[in-house]
């Protein structure tokens, strides 16, 4: 340092000096304009949040490039065909792909107490019978009591099928009613005001469990070889759970939630 | 929404995804959050950063803390981490070094005197030259007179290992300080 015009107060760095040090350096409040950018800053990563989740963000891309085959279908005759078929509900068979069993702790669980996984899904309305609380999520799906929907959950799953939806490319576990709480994630309402985006919200859970997960969508990280960048290592197919959420009333898709399988 | 928020706390209702309560936490605890900055990094503009990311990674991460009774020591978990991911921002930037005792005598009016405000001006040029380590753990002891306990549950450390990573910090500043000091 040059040109010190005072003297420090000199001796020993006690703790006395050095908590007086402290005291001088920090003796000033945080500039006037920090406040209000942190909110700002707070307010944009929760938009930014829920404009991912609602679909739009980069992981929406993601979806749509491995679901190329679908999306190119919506508009087609094909695609219509399939939306229709869907709808009327004429003989739709969904068979999951997880194989037979009980489903595991925590996953979705039909009235009639039957596990999902490797079931043909019957086509009257199934509701969510217990809490589930998403692992590694701050969303909550609770039983929807007397709810009724206003869109089938045919319907509901119709916007996978044609590319709206962001969805797993496999049927899924299960498709259930529940009312759906998300602390997490709100939107900016038409006043600028944060909502959250699903509070006690009737929904159609579209539930996948123990998927391969989607490039870049979750799963345990993965650990680079010690030996070098080009040495392979045998590695575990990282499996993921995902859930995506249809307004039961409104049939708007509002978001998938990706993670790791448990 | 008001009876809702009855017998609740702000930290409760905020982890429940209330922006009100989130903002009354935001403006109770900026200071304090800038000042742990400022004394961890002893740079006003690192320190503003620092803050900022803390808030902003409180938001995101409030819905997972368990015990709202710990939301300062938590926040404060949170805002040492902000520091070092600026302090390693900052080591990848060219740092421009403006002698600071000249200016700070004339701009500041903190009712400090004129001795300590010196001694605070070494303080900052000597934690410059700490590890990240260093520089947190005597901020988070001395700044506000924290006990070596709770100095460990903030930094998620045994007390043994705060004990001992104290002490080689403040072997270490009073190197720095001396340098300093033209000792």
């Amino acid at each position: 340092m040059t040109g010190r015009p005072i003297q420090p107060t000199g001796g020993v760095w006690d703790d006395e000096r050095l908590a007086d040090a402290y005291c001088a350096l920090t003796a000033r409040p945080a500039p006037a304009d920090l406040t209000e950018a942190t909110l700002a800053a707070t307010a944009l990563a929760a938009t930014a949040l829920a404009a991912r989740r609602e679909g739009s963000g980069w992981r929406a891309l993601v979806w749509r490039r491995r679901r190329g085959p679908h999306a190119a279908r919506a508009g087609s005759f094909a695609g219509l065909s399939m939306v229709a078929a869907v709808v009327l509900g004429a003989g739709l068979l969904l068979v999951a792909t997880n194989g037979g069993g009980r489903a595991p702790v925590g996953a979705p669980v039909t009235r009639s107490g039957q596990a999902t996984p490797g079931s043909v899904v019957p086509t009257q309305a199934n509701a969510l019978a217990v809490e589930w609380k998403i692992p590694d999520s701050s969303i909550t799906l609770s039983p929807p009591g007397n709810a009724v929907p206003a869109i089938s959950r045919d319907s509901a799953y119709g916007l996978c099928l044609i590319g709206v939806a962001s969805c797993a490319p496999s049927n899924p576990t299960a498709i259930q009613l529940a009312s759906a709480t998300d602390t997490g994630s709100r939107k900016l309402d038409p006043s600028g005001t944060l909502v959250p985006l699903m509070s006690n919200r009737l929904v159609w859970a579209i539930s996948w469990l123990g998927i391969a997960c989607p490039p870049g969508g979750g799963g345990p990280a993965t650990r680079p070889s010690p030996l070098g960048a080009n040495t392979p290592v045998a590695t575990v197919q990282p499996l993921c759970d995902e859930v995506a959420f249809v307004d039961a009333h409104s049939g708007a898709f509002i978001f998938t939630f990706t993670g790791s399988h448990h | 929404m008001d009876e809702a928020r009855v017998g609740r706390s702000v930290v409760d209702l905020a982890r429940d995804g209330d922006s009100a309560a989130f903002e009354s936490l935001v403006r109770t605890r900026m200071d304090a959050t800038y000042r742990l900055g400022l004394a961890i990094l002893g740079d006003e503009a690192d320190a503003a950063d620092a803050a900022q990311m803390t808030f902003v990674a409180a938001w995101r991460q409030l819905p997972r803390l368990r015990d709202i009774a710990r939301f300062d020591a938590w926040l404060q978990r949170v805002a040492v981490n902000s520091c070092r991911t600026v302090l390693r921002t900052r080591s990848r930037r060219r740092i421009r070094e403006i002698p600071m005792a000249a200016v700070a005598a004339k701009e500041r009016g903190l009712g400090v005197a004129a001795p300590v405000r010196a001694d605070a001006e070494l303080l900052r040029a000597a934690i410059r030259h700490l590890s990240s380590d260093h520089s947190t753990i005597l901020a988070l002891h001395h700044l506000d007179g924290r006990p070596v306990a709770e100095v460990a549950e903030i930094l998620s450390i045994p007390i043994g290992t705060a004990k001992s990573r104290l002490f080689k910090a403040r072997a270490e500043l009073e190197k720095a300080l001396q340098k300093e000091e033209g000792l």
